[in-house]
């Protein structure tokens, strides 16, 4: 939706799941089909410690989707690192592009709370991987 | 996903949701139907593969509306979100999604009947809980006929909501209560019944277990779910929960003694510090029993006025001029003795008592100090509540107007803490204050948190500086330090200071050294009562002449 204001939430939790293939393939696909359907976009970046993730689209459609990832049981110790108006969709591309960032070099949990160096290093990893789903 | 995703990516997608979803090729075949959805569905046995939506809607059972509903969805032109009943009236909600390469999803989802709400309780207009009333029928009719296999009750509520609506203001705290009651109710089984007994006090009866360790476990993921940072008109908000457990029938039978002791265990998860889950124990009973005993006595002792005020003199050193008193409350009570104003005016902040007792603890005060020799000035604390909970500015005017006192002689204790609780209104009222001509002095200052900025946010006339550093209990050295430190900061800022709690001749030497030149302390008198002032007065304009004190650098 080029021109159209959107609304950005970032935040970073902790894994409950550990590194579980399983678990982390429902999430995905659950917030595919969610995010498709409420015109959500995003990157879900994950390790086995935590998840730091980035929505984006309508104010309402964020929220809805931001409170139902809070019921989530499968990560917790959640912190929002930014939340407001933006003037572009930064992945608009992806429904919910997922990267692993196992490997990323000083990647430890909690995140530094800087949202511009998660974002740069979640741009990095995207390009890295040019078979990341949810496109 | 790649443009040349496989043809089935779709179709795992839907498989790895965990809810009910059908999944619609482009021609209109059915392509999947999870189990969830068949189960929902009402269907027999597995559809075979390559059935039409219509064959699969004649083998579901649907009320008749439901299937034209169900039809229009299937097309991508029509509403994407209906609410239908199954044939026996059961009530889910289908949406439709659309995917790439012309496929749909039509996600179910079974509508509970509000799992939280049993028909007995009525609904709270805000969040849709049961509330108080409704709560206490449902728990009685529970506790009657589960006599045999107990019950547990959670009673929890928002660490210091009331910040978040006097800063976010009323509507941004009404929209997190009615989202945390929705995280509440999505959290809980549908046997549990959830209500919002007041403000922002919860709780849930949970039908089928008296088990502590289980109980905790359901506290405390609560306490972890619904504090989690809420997005309420776009701003992020976090809150902090306490939570309390009662049991039955072991801490109560019936549902208003197990509320009360619900609520005195979430009272003492707060009083240790908030963000705390307690269970009922029978000593918060007696404390608490002790507590309203303490209550009734202190009610009485205002009404009665047991209170007295005592005086102790601040003094320039210098010269051994004595400058003023500082009032301070002393209870006596008739069973117990004196009763330490550290135990007293927490309750008495609590119990809204404080307003009251601070207002005449002003009069009392201004009204002695009009029968001291001119210059002496009165120094009167005041509790951060007041500030917020009674009108200080008006019980300080009625206190100089009916005793006649000169603003100048009436100086106004402040600690830091009040400074953090509500800074524009305490700095507000102090600007007022100050402008009639009333003195501010920072009282205890050092303890706590300190900030160099706090001095800077208003004009104070005095730096009391705290007991601590003066006594050596935190090592000769570093106090004195401390001292040298904030007598400087002072003497830059153009604020007078003052030692507090000077009791021996050395003490007095290190602070004279450091560069403080008034002290209060035993060295110069204990806090004495208003009968005794005169002689005090008097013995320090003796020795006042004998020093020859210098007028002017005396003058404050």
């Amino acid at each position: 939706m080029p021109g159209t204001r959107v609304f950005r939430l970032i935040y970073t939790s902790r894994s409950r799941i550990g590194g579980e293939a399983a678990a982390l393939a429902s999430i995905l696909a659950t917030a595919r089909a969610n995010n498709a359907a409420a015109g959500v976009t995003g990157v879900l970046l994950h390790t086995p410690d935590g998840f730091a993730q980035v929505l984006e689209g309508s104010l309402s459609a964020v929220g809805a989707t931001f409170e139902r990832i809070q019921n989530d049981p499968r990560h917790g110790e959640v912190a929002v690192l930014e939340a407001g108006p933006a003037d572009a969709r930064l992945f608009g591309g992806w429904t919910m592009a997922a990267v692993d960032g196992t490997a990323a070099p000083d990647l430890a949990w909690p995140v530094a709370a800087d949202p511009a160096a998660l974002l740069a290093l979640l741009h990095g990893l995207l390009a890295a991987s040019p078979d990341a789903a949810g496109r | 996903m790649p443009t040349d995703e496989p043809a089935d990516e779709a179709a795992s997608l839907l498989a790895a949701l965990e809810g009910a979803a059908l999944l619609l090729e482009a021609d209109g075949s059915l392509g999947l139907v999870t189990a969830e959805a068949a189960r929902l569905l009402a269907l027999e046995d597995d559809p075979p593969a390559g059935l039409g939506l219509p064959e699969l809607l004649d083998r579901a059972r649907l009320a008749p509306a439901a299937r034209a509903a169900f039809d229009r969805l299937a097309t991508p032109s029509g509403p994407d979100e209906a609410r239908l009943t199954d044939a026996e009236g059961a009530a889910f909600a289908v949406r439709r999604v659309a995917l790439p390469h012309r496929r749909l999803a039509l996600l179910l989802r079974p509508e509970v009947a509000v799992p939280a709400v049993c028909p007995l309780a009525r609904p709270d207009p805000l969040t849709g809980l049961a509330d108080r009333t409704g709560f206490r029928e449902a728990l009685t009719a529970r506790l009657a006929d589960s006599a045999d296999q107990g019950l547990g009750l959670l009673m929890l509520d928002i660490d210091r909501f009331r910040i978040v609506n006097d800063t976010l203001g009323p509507q941004i705290g009404d929209r997190l209560l009615a989202t945390l009651a929705a995280r509440l109710r999505r959290a809980l089984r549908g046997s549990d019944l959830a209500a919002r007994l007041d403000g922002d006090e919860f709780a849930v009866m949970v039908a089928d277990t008296s088990d502590p360790a289980e109980l905790e476990g359901l506290a405390r993921r609560l306490m972890d779910v619904l504090g989690r940072p809420y997005l309420i008109h776009g701003q992020p908000v976090t809150v902090g929960l306490s939570a309390g457990i009662a049991r039955a029938p072991q801490d109560g039978a019936d549902a208003d003694s197990l509320v009360r002791r619900a609520a005195m265990a979430l009272h003492a998860a707060k009083a240790a510090g908030r963000g705390r889950c307690a269970a009922f124990t029978p000593e918060m009973q007696s404390r608490s029993e002790t507590r309203r005993r303490m209550e009734t006595d202190l009610r009485r002792a205002f009404a009665l006025r047991q209170f007295v005020l005592h005086y102790q003199p601040e003094v320039d050193v210098s010269c051994a001029r004595l400058l003023g008193f500082e009032a301070l409350l002393r209870w006596r009570h008739p069973a117990l003795g004196p009763v330490s104003p550290a135990q007293f005016v927490p309750l008495a902040e609590e119990i809204g008592l404080i307003a009251p007792i601070g207002a005449w603890v002003l009069m009392t005060a201004c009204r002695e100090a009009m029968r001291w020799p001119d210059g002496l000035f009165v120094g009167v604390n005041v509790s951060a509540l007041q500030f917020e909970q009674g009108d200080l500015l008006a019980a300080v005017g009625e206190a100089l107007r009916h005793s006649g006192l000169p603003a100048h002689r009436l100086e106004i204790e402040v600690t830091e803490s009040a400074l953090l609780t509500n800074p524009e209104t305490t700095l507000a009222t102090l600007r007022q204050l100050r402008d009639q001509g009333v003195r501010i002095a920072m009282d205890d200052f050092g303890t706590g948190y300190s900030s160099l900025t706090r001095l800077q946010s208003f004009p104070f006339d005095k730096i009391k500086i705290d007991r601590s550093f003066v006594s050596g209990g935190r090592g000769m050295a570093e106090g004195r330090a401390i001292v040298r430190a904030i007598t400087g900061l002072g003497t830059s800022l153009g604020m007078r200071t003052i030692a507090e709690g000077v009791e021996t001749v050395e003490q007095l030497d290190a602070v004279r050294d450091e560069g403080c030149r008034e002290v209060q302390g035993y060295l110069f008198g204990r806090p004495a009562p208003a009968e005794e002032l005169e002689g005090v007065i008097a013995r320090f304009a003796s020795s006042e002449r004998m020093a020859s004190c210098p007028e002017p650098a005396c003058s404050a």
